[in-house]
C-alpha cells in the first residue's frame, strides 16, 4: 500500500507525464513542415510496486523515454534511391547542354530547300555544300560559283570546329562541377562527424535520446547520398559507420577519408582518398553523373566528331587531288588540318577560288569531271566513315545523342516516381498530421485534468487526516 | 495507409508540376506546328525526317540541273531546225541541177549555195548561254575555223573544239549531257554533228563540192555522186534531230518522276513531323481541365481540418 503520500505522489508523476506529453505534442505541432522531421512520442510505462509480503501493486506511471517513429531500412533505400537520382539529373543536364550546342533543329516551317535542310547545324551546310558543288558542275567557268562552293566549305568546316569547342567547354564544365560537388562533399563529411559528436555526447549514459539531432543526421546523410552512393550502418558500440562502397569515410566522430583531387597538365582531374589506397571511381551519385557523362557520351562523341571531320577531308581530298585549277595546276588540298579542331579549307583556295581543281584535264575552262566526281564520292558510302555517306554519318550522331537523351529522361522520370513514392511511405510513417496531434492534445489535456483531480482529492483526504487529531 | 499533413500539398504540388509540364509540350507543339522540334523529341522520327530532308535537298537540285540540260536541248532544236532549212534548200538546188538547166543558171545555184553554206558557217558556231554550242569542253573556242581562197568563198572547215561533254547529274547515280560535239575524229565518244570520221559524214566537204560542181556546171557528178552524199547528210541530221526528241522525253519523264518522288516524301515528312493539329488541342484542353480540377480539389481538402470542430 502507498499510503497517501505514496498516492499524491503517483499523481505528481501522472502530472508530469501528461505534461511532457503536451509538449511533444507541441513540438510535433510545430514541425509539422519541416521536412527532415520525424514525429515523437511520449514512451511511458507503469510502475510496480514490489513487496514481498503484499500483493504487487501498481503504483502510476513513469516516462520511459521520447521515441522517434522512423524506420530505417526506408532510409536506408531512400539513400540508395537518391543516389541513383543524382546520377540520372547530373547526365540529363550535360546532354541538355551538348544537344543545344549541336543546334540540330528540325524546321518543317521553312520553304523550298530551307526546309529541305533542316533549321541549323550540319545538317544544313551539308546540304549547302552539296547545292554549291552542283552549282559549280553547272558553271565550271562562273567565278560566283566557286566561290559559293568554298565559303560553304569554309562554313561546314567552323561548324564543326564549334562542335569541338562546344564539346571542350562541356569537358571543362563538368570537371568543375565534379570540383565543387567533391568540397561540398567533403563539407559535408565534416558536419557529419561533428554531428555524431554532439549525438554521443547526448546519449552518453543510455538516459536519452538525441532525437532532433538524428533528425538532422539523416537530412545530411540525405543529402550526402545524392552527390555520392553511400553504405550506412551503426557499430556495436551504436557509433555510426558511413561507408563508400569499400572505404571507410566516417567512423562515429572520426573523419577517416575526405576526397582528394589533382589536376595534371592536360587539366585533367583524378579523384583519390587521403587515407585509403583504393582507386574512387564514382559510379552513382552526382559524382558518378558526371563521371559517366565524360567518359560514355563526352568522349564518344569526340570520337565521332572527329571521324566525321576527317571522313570529309579524306573523301573531298581525294577526289579534289586528282583535278585541275583554271590554271593547270594541281596537287592542292582542298581542306587541311587534323580532327575536328583543326579543319580549315586551304588558305589558298579560299583566297581565290579559281585554284579550286575542278577539271579533270587542264586547258579545258568548262570541264567538270572532277567536280562530279567530288558529288559522287559525298554519295557514296565511305569506309572512313564505316562504310556510310557523310550524309549518314553526320544523322547518325544527332539521333545518336537524341537517342541517349531520351533515355536518360525517362529513366529520371521513372525513378523520380519511385523516389517520391518511397517519400511519400516516409511520410505516411513518420509525418505530422495535425488532426492526429489534436487529438492526442486532448487526451493530454483530459488525462491531466483527471491526474489534477485526483492530487486534489488526496489534498482533501490528507487535509481529513491532519484535521483527525487536535 | 497513414496520412500525414505534409503529403496533400507534397502530392498535389508534384501533380501540378507534371500537369504543367505536359502542357507546356503541348503548347509548344500547337504554337511551332511541330511534333518532332529535336532529335531527343523523338530519335527514330528524327532520323528518319533528316534522311528525308537530306532526299528533298537532292531532288531541288536534281531539278535544276534537268532544266539546264533542257535548255540546251531547246538551243540544240534550234540549231539543228536551221540546218535542216538550209539543206531542204540546198536538196531543192541539187535536185534542179539534172543536167536540164543551163550553166548560167547552175552559176546561179551555186551562188544560193555559197551563201547558204555562209549561213551554216555562221550557224555552227552559235553561242547559248555565253558558251558555243558544239566545242565540247572548250567552250570559250569557237568549234569551226573556215579556210577561204583567194575569192573569199570557204574551202574547207576545221574543228577547233574537242571531244568532250558536260555531264549533270539528273538523279542518283545518273547523269547525262545534252550537248552536241561539232566534229569526231574518231578520237571520240559522240558522234559529230557536222563532220564524222567512221560514219564518213563531212557537211562542208559535200556543200562546197557541191558548189564547185555547180560552178563548173557539173550536173553528172552531182547526179552521179553528190546527190547520195546529201541524202547521206539529211540522214545524219534527221538521226541527230530525232536523238534531241528521245533526249527531251527522257528529261521530261525524268522530271515526272522527280516531282512524284518530292511529293511523296514530302507527305511522308508531314505525316511524321507535323503536329495533329485537332489531336494536340484536344489534349491541351484536357489538361487544362485536369489541371483546374486538382487546383480546385486540392485547396478543399487542405482547408479541412480537425481544428475547425474543436471548440
Amino acid at each position: 500500500m502507498s499510503g497517501l503520500f505514496g498516492t499524491l505522489d503517483m499523481g505528481n508523476r501522472a502530472l508530469q507525464a501528461q505534461m511532457k506529453g503536451l509538449e511533444i505534442t507541441g513540438h510535433n505541432l510545430a514541425n509539422v513542415n519541416n521536412p527532415g522531421y520525424a514525429r515523437q512520442r511520449l514512451e511511458v510505462a507503469s510502475v510496480y510496486q514490489t513487496n514481498p509480503t503484499q500483493p504487487s501493486q501498481g503504483s502510476g506511471i513513469h516516462i520511459t523515454g521520447i521515441n522517434q517513429i522512423r524506420d530505417h531500412l526506408l532510409d536506408a533505400q531512400i539513400y540508395s534511391e537518391k543516389s541513383v537520382t543524382g546520377f540520372l539529373q547530373a547526365k540529363k543536364e550535360g546532354l541538355d547542354y551538348l544537344e543545344a550546342g549541336m543546334g540540330n533543329l528540325i524546321d518543317l516551317i521553312g520553304e523550298g530547300s530551307d526546309a529541305a535542310n533542316g533549321a541549323s547545324g550540319i545538317n544544313k551546310l551539308l546540304g549547302e555544300l552539296t547545292q554549291n558543288l552542283h552549282e559549280v558542275a553547272n558553271n565550271p567557268a562562273s567565278r560566283s560559283a566557286r566561290q559559293a562552293f568554298v565559303d560553304s566549305a569554309d562554313a561546314l568546316a567552323k561548324q564543326l570546329q564549334g562542335l569541338d569547342k562546344q564539346l571542350n567547354e562541356l569537358e571543362s564544365q563538368l570537371d568543375a562541377q565534379t570540383l565543387t560537388e567533391a568540397e561540398e562533399i567533403n563539407n559535408q563529411l565534416q558536419q557529419l562527424a561533428e554531428l555524431n559528436l554532439s549525438i554521443q555526447k547526448v546519449e552518453r549514459g543510455g538516459s536519452q535520446r538525441a532525437n532532433d539531432l538524428r533528425d538532422q543526421r539523416v537530412e545530411l546523410l540525405e543529402k550526402l547520398s545524392e552527390k555520392l552512393s553511400i553504405n550506412v550502418s551503426t557499430q556495436e558500440d551504436g557509433r555510426l559507420l558511413l561507408r563508400h562502397q569499400a572505404t571507410v569515410l566516417v567512423s562515429g566522430e572520426d573523419l577517416v577519408n575526405t576526397i582528394a583531387f589533382e589536376t595534371n597538365d592536360n587539366n585533367e582531374i583524378t579523384l583519390s582518398w587521403t587515407n585509403d589506397a583504393n582507386a574512387f571511381n564514382p559510379t552513382e551519385g552526382r559524382l558518378g553523373g558526371l563521371a559517366d557523362l565524360k567518359s560514355g557520351v563526352l568522349s564518344d562523341t569526340r570520337f565521332e566528331t572527329n571521324d566525321l571531320a576527317n571522313g570529309l577531308m579524306s573523301i573531298l581530298n581525294e577526289a579534289h587531288e586528282a583535278g585541275f585549277a583554271t590554271d593547270g595546276s594541281t596537287g592542292r588540298a582542298l581542306f587541311t588540318g587534323e580532327d575536328a579542331a583543326g579543319i580549315e579549307v586551304n588558305t589558298a583556295i579560299l583566297n581565290n577560288p579559281s585554284l579550286l581543281q575542278v577539271a579533270s584535264r587542264p586547258d579545258e575552262p568548262v570541264n567538270n569531271e572532277n567536280i562530279s566526281a567530288m558529288i559522287q564520292a559525298l554519295n557514296t558510302p565511305s569506309a572512313a566513315l564505316g562504310g556510310r555517306t557523310f550524309a549518314e554519318a553526320q544523322i547518325d550522331l544527332t539521333t545518336q545523342l537524341g537517342q541517349s537523351i531520351r533515355q536518360t529522361e525517362r529513366a529520371l522520370q521513372d525513378q523520380q516516381a519511385v523516389e517520391s513514392l518511397m517519400i511519400q511511405q516516409r511520410e505516411s510513417i513518420s509525418g505530422v498530421s495535425i488532426d492526429e496531434e489534436m487529438t492526442e492534445l486532448v487526451k493530454y489535456q483530459r488525462a491531466f485534468q483527471a491526474s489534477a483531480k485526483l492530487i486534489g482529492i488526496i489534498d482533501e483526504m490528507i487535509g481529513s487526516v491532519i484535521t483527525l487529531s487536535r | 495507409m497513414r496520412v500525414s499533413t505534409k503529403m496533400y500539398p507534397q502530392g498535389l504540388l508534384s501533380q501540378l508540376g507534371k500537369l504543367t509540364d505536359r502542357q507546356q509540350k503541348l503548347h509548344q507543339q500547337v504554337a511551332t506546328g511541330v511534333r518532332v522540334q529535336k532529335a531527343s523529341d523523338d530519335p527514330a522520327a528524327a532520323r528518319k525526317m533528316m534522311g528525308w530532308q537530306q532526299d528533298l535537298s537532292n531532288i531541288d537540285q536534281y531539278r535544276k540541273n534537268l532544266a539546264s540540260q533542257q535548255d540546251l536541248t531547246k538551243a540544240n532544236h534550234n540549231l539543228v531546225g536551221s540546218l535542216n532549212t538550209i539543206m531542204n534548200r540546198v536538196n531543192e538546188l541539187a535536185f534542179k541541177a539534172d543536167g536540164t538547166e543551163s550553166t548560167e543558171t547552175l552559176a546561179y545555184y551555186s551562188e544560193e549555195i555559197n551563201g547558204l553554206i555562209e549561213r551554216a558557217a555562221d550557224t555552227v558556231n552559235t553561242r547559248f548561254n555565253g558558251e558555243y554550242l558544239l566545242s565540247g569542253n572548250a567552250i570559250d573556242t569557237p568549234p569551226f575555223l573556215f579556210d577561204r581562197n583567194e575569192k573569199g568563198q570557204i574551202i574547207g572547215a576545221s574543228f577547233q573544239g574537242n571531244q568532250f561533254v558536260r555531264e549533270t547529274e539528273i538523279t542518283e547515280g545518273r547523269s547525262v549531257s545534252a550537248q552536241w560535239v561539232g566534229a569526231n575524229d574518231g578520237s571520240g565518244e559522240q558522234p559529230g554533228l557536222m563532220s564524222d570520221t567512221e560514219l564518213g559524214i563531212d557537211f562542208f566537204r559535200d556543200l562546197v563540192t557541191l558548189r564547185d560542181q555547180l560552178a563548173a556546171g557539173n550536173s553528172k557528178a552531182i547526179r552521179e555522186e553528190t546527190l547520195e552524199k546529201l541524202e547521206q547528210l539529211e540522214d545524219h541530221l534527221l538521226f541527230f534531230t530525232n536523238a534531241n526528241g528521245a533526249m527531251q522525253t527522257r528529261l521530261d519523264t525524268s522530271e515526272t518522276l522527280l516531282n512524284d518522288q518530292e511529293e511523296a516524301l514530302s507527305g511522308m515528312l508531314s505525316r511524321e513531323g507535323d503536329a495533329d493539329m485537332a489531336e494536340t488541342i484536344v489534349r491541351l484542353n484536357e489538361i487544362q481541365y485536369a489541371y483546374q480540377a486538382a487546383l480546385q480539389s486540392g485547396a478543399k481538402i487542405m482547408g479541412s481540418s480537425l481544428m475547425n470542430y474543436l471548440r
